[in-house]
């Protein structure tokens, strides 16, 4: 959810599909990981230290990568994308290893049982979390001039300019907070997950699917769609099957899509 | 006179060192290279076991260039001609294109006439394509049943297929009391086959598989919703079958939604499982382990010492241990194809050193954990048991080994 939600405010404000979202995720789960187990760092204050880096990462990213190219066509974006993916694997697998890493935080791994419902406090960490992040990202669009101005972009980006709004700074925190959602959501979910270079691609993934299934450029249509496609991935492999529970999945993304092609949550956008 | 005596004497002594210096090879020293190649991952998601063989044939050829393959060194002696070893290496990202682009390579470039690896049973079959062509003998490193079956001459299978092991596995739970079992496998063809054997031998024993469930490791890190489908069926035990850490990591996310049940783990369950997943919370399961495996752990136990020298030898080496594809490709193959060149009297001939195998493990004379080793012609090596092992108080117990008959894998 915190990584689709990332992904739709950065396409809603660039038009920019981040294929690096899962891989900064990763990043964040690593750093965390440094910081707790290398450094014994209370887990709490790496998170916070963790989505501020991945925030910074995300404006030098911006600043190095996407501002330079704004005013190319579509693809050279797309291409940049796949570039900088490629680029924080290669990184991360020189700089992290390539063995596999394990959050070793024994108050985390404890599993709280209330009759047959057994949840790992990790788990209960991300959901409540994720709950939190997505209320404060809630207050911050709908209740911060700021917030009011990175909607504005999102929706007429002209419009936004003609109005006095400074686009380019305003896309430049768009990546900030989309990278930084990456970030909570890699620490987050770091215990309870083993850690490699290539664990950001799944997540992406299904990152995707939800901010299609929900509506591109939607944060609320993000929100919805991954609370969906969880929901009914998780059925469909505890009725039916894990091996074909992503059959099931993509099957009612393309038959929704079918019937309302811009998701469920999507508007259109006027794009210049 | 006496002038006379001193040239003869002096002439005499000359022919006779020269004599002993011919007649005894082991004071000639080495004077050419003989280079032998290796294919493994060195870099993306399975590097930790590619770098393992990698380092696990530079360790061996170091010691044969020291020691030679019986105690005869230095190097390796081919008819009256002494051999230093080279590796030539290539990366091939556990990707079969690359395998193969690897494998010509080093034929082409190299000139070499044996490989060690590549890992892997599709990466296997790949260069299984190529490697006659080429005249290369090749170790891949598969577990499946299919990989002898393709009749390549230049292959050598270094393990038994595991999914043989799926009935003595079975047959072990229900002599335990499990009724009920569940299977998580991944999508590999070995591993496959293995679960789906282990079902069969299961249910016809009047077990019942309650759930079996195959997943690609590579795309899932999260095993709630399969353990928590596993879980509601409540099995007696779930047998998984898969690589290291997301075995650990699935039975870990058993546990976590309550799972009370035990489990049964394939091979690959060695000690960074063990970091994961601690064995005093899995009290009861079983392990089906290598004979590697157990020595790793019990080191008493290995009364040869080869094992434990080399575990020795690559932490110092290396800082770390090596992955099971290390101990794997260290005993016995690479030691056999060193001896089985000085055997054939060629370096080049891959055909040669191929036939001349057997006979380098019937000799009985190369450092091996597990002397009582064999290679079959189908290229499958054969001899080492493996085990099946319970933990019980926080230890292994071995139960039983585990053999699967010669005739079937002829």
């Amino acid at each position: 959810m915190l990584l689709a939600s990332g992904l739709t405010i950065i396409f809603g404000i660039l038009n920019v599909p981040n294929f690096a979202q899962g891989h900064l995720y990763m990043v964040a789960a690593y750093l965390g990981f440094y910081m707790v187990m290398s450094y014994a760092t209370n887990y709490w204050l790496a998170l916070v230290l963790a989505t501020f880096a991945l925030g910074i990462l995300g404006l030098i990213v911006y600043f190095l990568v996407f501002y330079p190219i704004r005013n190319a066509p579509e693809v050279n974006l797309f291409v940049a994308a796949m570039a900088l993916l490629m680029i924080l694997e290669g990184g991360a697998l020189y700089l992290f290893g390539t063995e596999t890493k394990w959050f070793l935080i024994p108050w985390s791994r404890r599993v709280l049982t209330l009759g047959e419902l057994s949840l790992q406090v990790q788990r209960l960490i991300v959901i409540a979390g994720t709950v939190v992040v997505m209320m404060a990202l809630w207050v911050f669009i709908k209740k911060t001039a700021l917030g009011a101005a990175l909607e504005a972009t999102a929706q007429h980006r002209e419009g936004a300019l003609l109005c006095g709004i400074k686009v380019s700074r305003i896309s430049a925190m768009a990546f900030v907070v989309g990278t930084a959602l990456a970030g909570i959501a890699g620490v987050l979910i770091g215990p309870a997950v083993l850690l490699m270079p290539t664990m950001g691609m799944g997540p992406l993934l299904v990152a995707f699917s939800a901010i299609i299934f929900g509506g591109l450029g939607s944060i609320a249509g993000a929100v919805l769609g991954a609370l969906l496609l969880g929901v009914v991935e998780s059925l469909a492999s505890g009725y039916i099957s894990a091996t074909y529970s992503l059959i099931v999945v993509f099957g009612i993304m393309i038959v929704t899509l079918l019937f309302r092609p811009k998701g469920l949550l999507g508007r259109e956008v006027w794009r210049p | 006179m006496a002038r006379r005596r001193i040239v003869y004497v002096a002439c005499l002594m000359l022919i006779v060192s020269s004599v002993a210096l011919a007649a005894s090879p082991q004071a000639a020293a080495p004077t050419k290279t003989v280079k032998v190649g290796v294919v493994s991952a060195h870099s993306g998601t399975i590097a930790f076991y590619g770098l393992s063989v990698l380092r696990t044939v530079e360790l061996a050829v170091k010691d044969i260039n020291e020691r030679g393959t019986i105690g005869q060194g230095p190097g390796i002696l081919v008819g009256n001609q002494r051999y230093k070893l080279e590796v030539v290496s290539y990366d091939d990202s556990a990707d079969p294109a690359k395998s193969v682009a690897g494998m010509r390579r080093l034929a082409e470039m190299y000139k070499v006439a044996v490989v060690f690896g590549p890992q892997g049973t599709p990466n296997t079959w790949a260069c299984q394509e190529i490697n006659v062509g080429l005249n290369v003998l090749f170790v891949g490193m598969s577990a499946s049943d299919l990989s002898r079956k393709k009749g390549n001459p230049l292959y050598i299978q270094e393990r038994s297929p595991t999914l043989y092991f799926g009935d003595p596995m079975a047959q072990a739970c229900i002599d335990r009391g499990f009724k009920k079992a569940a299977v998580l496998t991944d999508v590999n063809e070995a591993y496959q086959s293995w679960g789906k054997r282990f079902k069969e031998k299961f249910e016809s024993l009047g077990g019942q598989i309650v759930g079996f469930e195959t997943v690609d490791i590579k795309t899932i890190t999260d095993y709630h919703s399969i353990m928590t489908s596993f879980k509601a069926k409540n099995p007696d035990i779930i047998f998984i079958t898969m690589y290291e850490e997301p075995m650990a990591l699935a039975a870990t996310h058993a546990l976590d939604v309550g799972y009370k049940g035990k489990f049964l783990f394939n091979s690959e369950w060695i000690n960074k499982a063990e970091k994961i997943l601690p064995l005093d919370r899995i009290e009861g399961s079983l392990v089906e382990a290598m004979l590697w495996t157990f020595y790793r752990k019990y080191h008493e136990l290995d009364k040869r010492g080869f094992q434990t020298a080399y575990i020795k030898q690559y932490r110092a080496a290396y800082g770390d241990e090596p992955a099971l594809t290390g101990p794997a490709i260290h005993d016995p193959v690479y030691y056999m194809m060193a001896r089985a060149m000085e055997l054939s009297g060629s370096v080049t001939d891959a055909k040669a050193i191929r036939a001349a195998c057997p006979k380098a493990l019937q000799e009985g004379k190369l450092p091996l954990i597990f002397p009582n080793n064999d290679v079959l012609k189908n290229g499958l090596m054969v001899g080492a048991p493996e085990l099946l092992l319970e933990v019980k108080g926080g230890q292994y117990k071995l139960l039983q080994e585990l053999r699967v008959p010669k005739s079937v894998l002829e």
